[in-house]
């Protein structure tokens, strides 16, 4: 699919987004100048989320690839909120030539977001989170590429590659934009959609992975959306 | 709180297109690797008594692999350049140049890489750099190697000069 595709849809996404947004956002109350300063604790509020997005995406990969990933993330200081994220990812994969591709892995995702919504006061009833953020992205994992097959036509040889066991290490950036709904007290759901770009690319002609995990489809860069549903404690 | 959920519902669906519009699983890349050969000769201008490298049209032209019985060019009628295949698991190649009536040995030497990757999708191909050519002088006078590196662009590598 073109980048300029991908780049309309998410522009689309985006401007919904603010739709939607803009039901909750309030502006400060004057009064809040007289208030007493309070105390802000350093950590409040921790977060876990489980992606629910596989019972989606590995249908609509069809089976090729795998990706099972949660996450924690708490407030910090009222104001940033830092996250960590970590899952095992996979693929298994024929192209049209029969070349096989099969990878397992794990990778680990760590960052920060800011609420870009603002409370109109810290009572209300249910919070909800419309988040910017980014993320490092990291994954060390092993892979195969078997049944390479190289025909020379005029001169009548053949050979057949087999790539086992390669090993690779995968460091990404990502900015992500999120959004969690507390459905019902201390139940979050929501998704999140992401830019990557990959920091360490393969050069060219050297074996290089098909999928990479907790990344997606080896390239410069590639889009993710994550399906979320969390508990607050 | 009803239009609410009704936003998510629609930005939910909507982002399902991030994940439908997957890429095509045709190997897109052309895979030929050929050594490209034009046929040159020098032409002395008169009046400035420079002399300049000119096209050639070979009239009648066969050429077939050493010991490989079929031919790549049978009886070609002006013939400017050639592609060539070289053996993809060695280190030097042999042809049997016809031309018109006069026949000529070529013999190719070079390094391979036999596991170039392209892609899932397409796999690899062998690519070569040419180290040096030599060749019997009935019709060939010499020989110039324009680009040593031979893989899947096209580019003119060696020039025959006549």
């Amino acid at each position: 699919m073109l980048i300029i595709q991908r780049l309309h849809i998410f522009k689309f996404l985006i401007s919904i987004l603010f739709v939607v947004s803009a039901n909750n956002i309030f502006a400060q109350e004057p009064n809040q100048k007289d208030s007493i300063k309070e105390k802000v604790p350093l950590f409040k509020d921790f977060r876990v989320d489980v992606d629910i997005s596989p019972i989606f995406t590995t249908l609509l990969s069809g089976g090729e690839t795998y990706s099972l990933e949660g996450a924690l993330q708490t407030t910090l200081l009222n104001k940033y909120y830092p996250i960590v994220e970590a899952g095992l990812a996979g693929a298994n994969k024929t192209s049209l030539e029969d070349i096989n591709f099969v990878t397992n892995g794990f990778f680990l995702r760590a960052g920060t977001d800011f609420n870009v919504l603002k409370q109109k006061n810290m009572n209300k009833k249910f919070t909800n989170y419309f988040f910017v953020g980014a993320r490092i992205g990291f994954s060390t994992f092993g892979y195969s590429i078997n049944n390479i097959i190289l025909t020379d036509d005029y001169w009548n040889e053949t050979k057949t590659y087999n790539f086992d066991n390669q090993i690779s290490a995968k460091v990404w950036m990502e900015i992500v934009a999120s959004i969690r709904v507390e459905i019902v007290k201390n139940i979050y759901l929501g998704w999140s959609i992401r830019n990557k770009n990959l920091l360490n690319p393969d050069s060219e002609g050297k074996i290089s992975p098909w999928y990479i995990p907790g990344f997606g489809k080896n390239d410069t860069s590639a889009w993710g959306v994550n399906y979320v549903l969390g508990y607050k404690f | 709180m009803k239009t609410k959920y009704l936003f998510f519902v629609i930005i939910v669906t909507l982002a399902q297109f991030l994940f439908s519009c997957t890429t095509d699983d045709e190997c897109r890349t052309d895979k030929t690797v050929e050594v490209d050969i034009a046929f040159k000769q020098k032409s002395l201008n008169a009046t400035t008594g420079v002399y300049s490298i000119v096209s050639l049209s070979i009239d009648s032209l066969w050429v077939q692999g050493l010991d490989n019985d079929s031919l790549i060019y049978n009886n070609k009628k002006s013939v400017t350049s050639i592609s060539l295949p070289l053996k993809k698991f060695s280190q030097q190649t042999d042809y049997i140049f016809r031309f018109n009536d006069v026949t000529d040995t070529l013999t190719v030497l070079y390094t391979t890489n036999e596991n170039y990757y392209l892609s899932l999708e397409c796999g690899c191909i062998a690519i070569h750099n040419i180290s040096e050519v030599v060749s019997t002088q009935h019709f060939i006078d010499s020989i110039s190697i324009i680009n040593p590196d031979v893989n899947n662009t096209t580019t003119t590598h060696i020039q025959i000069f006549n």
